[in-house]
């Protein structure tokens, strides 16, 4: 055959595709365009909403600039004790480090904040960058420590004193020591693992049991977490699957590995949970699989308190609990089941699991809300914030608040105390050109990783004022004049969307 | 959205408004190039479900600056050129996606049908050619339509888009282990 035959061929396929699209949803003209109404809406809506949240982030920044400056004169900002329920409603951004790539995952230990960044589609930015952790305000600042290149968009776990990362598409694993250097030079790997194709699914490496796992599109990598330079070519440790590998957890000696078919999120049973023994080693028989359950796409998985929390791509059983002890045995059913959208991930505390679908509602449940199978209702849910998306981290839990990235390029603080139907106590945008998944780690600050790089947000908890600050009106004058110009110019914007959508 | 001004800005130039037709409206353009644009994305990304995406992402583009982008000699020229780099960027194709799976999860529309293994494997090495070859390679084949056309298209010299098209055909040919037809 030719090359021209079998492009016209291959160009036939497309076309016939497009058809049988567009004769499954409807072939009626008014439908078609009542589709592009309902898009464009949808993105309208969104820019409107990205205005009018710069706008108050301009507005409640240069305010609270003129503030502190009136009440003590100082210049840094101080960022003094945990972010807690009292104090969230003050966050602020205090420091911002722009990355080469988009910044897209994070971790944090042992010193430093590792923020892997994805070039998707540029030419450079495949990568993990080391900062001082903690970082900004009165802290150290946010300059790299170190930066090493990887082979695709960087997904990074801390442990012991090591930096693991593998790609997004990778196909190796690596390993970098957390104290690589301290002036923003090019690291090198301690060590580094072929792993075959890692899986799409948005998972770090995981350590347990002195080993670090992979997923990958056959199965599950385990490395020794101190290798040689390049460590025993398919791993310590290798289990296969039948599907790609999308999330794993360990706890009580089991190694719990998630699956799930790639593709669009589909309800049907086309995904498992597997477990095996771990450590074992690859030769020895019988490490597993000792339990294989099949529970739908698998999300997200974590283990706490005895239980395994299970999110998957389903509606009805978009989360699912079992106990741990489910991993010797041959079949299982679950405690409890919960119905989220789609695309759950999962965050569990000591006794309690906070879920966020893809419709970005978060979710708080009782790790023990229920018995032999029955279905959960949470806790409390917040409204959901923008529009459906997939690759969302977890929740991230802090002192008395939970933060979520919204698809609307925004972070949101939810009280833990909520009410059933909870609004947040915080949020702000963090920026337009991510489109993507917005990583949060927390400690006195909350570090946020977005398209542009990492943002760094503290409560102000400002002290006593020991000075008496200037008085000097000029400033709130010039401060009240800014703010009213900025909201003017974002409701001038809407308005101009408006008339001309 | 800089990703598609100064594209937009080019071919602006070389399609000068048409005075003498009267100006098609916007639903009619929408209605008569939608599958085919949706068809452009496919082919140039690959994803079943975010090529809907990408050809609305386009179409809302012309929609935004329909008065200018309306007056054009072939606003399908226009809207094709902003679908292939949206199609090509690997970091908007992936936001797309995430957020068109989602949307087919809720059971509100369905993704496109998968092709046949050898269509598949046809279009998936044409995305392995570099990016201006692909987006050649895809207009010529996908659309039957001359270089002439092509450049026209993508805002670039007759020259260069026959270079990009023998260099994607040949690496085509050798990657597929088919016959080379003659130019």
């Amino acid at each position: 055959m030719t090359l021209d035959t079998r492009a016209r061929q291959a160009a036939q396929g497309i076309n016939r595709a497009v058809e049988v699209m567009e004769m499954s949803t409807s072939t009626q003209e008014p439908r078609k365009v009542e589709r592009f109404d309902r898009y464009r809406d949808r993105k309208q809506r969104n820019r409107r909403i990205g205005a009018i949240a710069v706008a108050a982030a301009l507005t409640a920044a240069i305010v609270l600039a003129a503030i502190g400056t009136l009440q003590s004169g100082q210049s840094e900002i101080p960022s003094v004790g945990p972010i807690n329920a009292g104090n969230v409603g003050t966050m602020h951004e205090i420091a911002m480090a722009a990355t080469d790539g988009q910044a897209f995952r994070m971790a944090a230990g042992d010193g430093v904040l590792v923020v892997g960044t994805g070039a998707f589609g540029a030419k450079t930015g495949d990568g993990i960058v080391a900062y001082p952790y903690p970082c900004g305000g009165t802290d150290a600042p946010c300059e790299p420590l170190w930066r090493a290149e990887i082979d695709d968009a960087a997904l990074p776990t801390i442990h012991a004193g090591i930096v693991f990362a593998r790609g997004l598409q990778g196909h190796r694993l690596y390993a970098f020591s957390t104290d690589c250097g301290n002036g923003g030079e090019r690291c090198t790997p301690l060590w580094t693992a072929n792993i075959g194709r890692a899986t799409k699914a948005p998972e770090a490496p995981f350590v347990a049991a002195g080993q670090v796992f992979v997923g990958t599109t056959d199965g599950v990598y385990g490395f020794d977490e101190v290798c040689g330079p390049v460590c025993t070519p398919g791993g310590a440790f290798h289990a296969t699957t039948s599907l790609p590998v999308t999330a794993i957890a360990y706890g009580d000696g089991e190694l719990f590995v998630g699956t799930g078919k790639e593709g669009p999120p589909d309800s049907a049973n086309n995904g498992s949970i597997l477990t095996f023994q771990a450590p074992c080693p690859r030769e020895t028989i019988g490490c597993g699989p000792r339990w294989n359950q099949e529970v739908g796409q698998v999300r997200s998985l974590t283990v706490n308190g005895g239980m395994l929390f299970v999110g998957t791509n389903g509606h009805t059983d978009g989360i699912q609990a079992y106990p741990t002890s489910c991993a010797r045995r041959a079949s299982c059913s679950p405690t409890w089941v919960a119905a989220t959208t789609c695309c759950t991930t999962l965050t569990a505390t000591d006794g309690f699991v906070y879920a966020h679908d893809h419709i970005t509602s978060t979710y708080k449940f009782a790790a023990g809300c229920g018995i032999n199978g029955s279905t959960c209702t949470p806790l409390w849910r917040a409204s959901p914030l923008g529009d459906p998306f997939v690759d969302f981290s977890p929740p991230v839990i802090g002192d008395g608040v939970v933060f979520v990235g919204g698809a609307d390029d925004s972070i949101y603080a939810f009280p833990d105390d909520c009410s059933s139907s909870c609004q947040p106590a915080w949020s702000t945008y963090v920026g337009d050109g991510s489109g993507d998944e917005d990583a949060v780690v927390l400690d006195r600050h909350l570090y946020v990783a977005a398209g542009d790089g990492l943002h760094v947000y503290a409560p102000t908890d400002q002290p006593e004022a020991t000075t008496s600050g200037s008085t000097d009106p000029v400033w709130w004058i010039t401060a009240g004049l800014v703010a009213a110009a900025t909201v003017g110019l974002a409701i001038a914007y809407v308005r101009r969307r408006r008339s001309t959508g | 959205m800089a990703w598609y001004t100064e594209g937009g800005r080019a071919l602006a130039k070389r399609s000068e408004p048409a005075t003498a037709k009267s100006p098609e409206t916007f639903e009619d353009f929408y209605v008569r190039e939608f599958g085919a644009v949706v068809g452009l994305a496919f082919a140039l990304s690959g994803s079943r479900s975010g090529a809907e995406d990408l050809a609305q992402e386009a179409f809302l583009a012309a929609h935004r600056t329909w008065e200018r982008v309306g007056g054009y000699e072939d606003p399908g020229a226009w809207v094709r050129r902003v679908v292939a780099n949206l199609s090509v960027s690997a970091f908007r194709r992936r936001a797309v996606e995430a957020k068109a799976l989602a949307r087919i999860a809720l059971g509100q529309r369905p993704a496109l049908p998968e092709l046949s293994a050898a269509d598949a494997e046809f279009w998936s090495a044409v995305r392995s050619l570099p990016r201006r070859q692909a987006q050649v390679i895809a207009l010529h084949y996908l659309e039957d339509r001359p270089v002439v056309e092509v450049a026209r298209i993508l805002g670039t010299a007759e020259g260069t888009v026959k270079k990009h098209l023998h260099d994607g055909r040949r690496a085509l040919a050798r990657r597929l282990e088919l016959e080379e037809d003659e130019a």
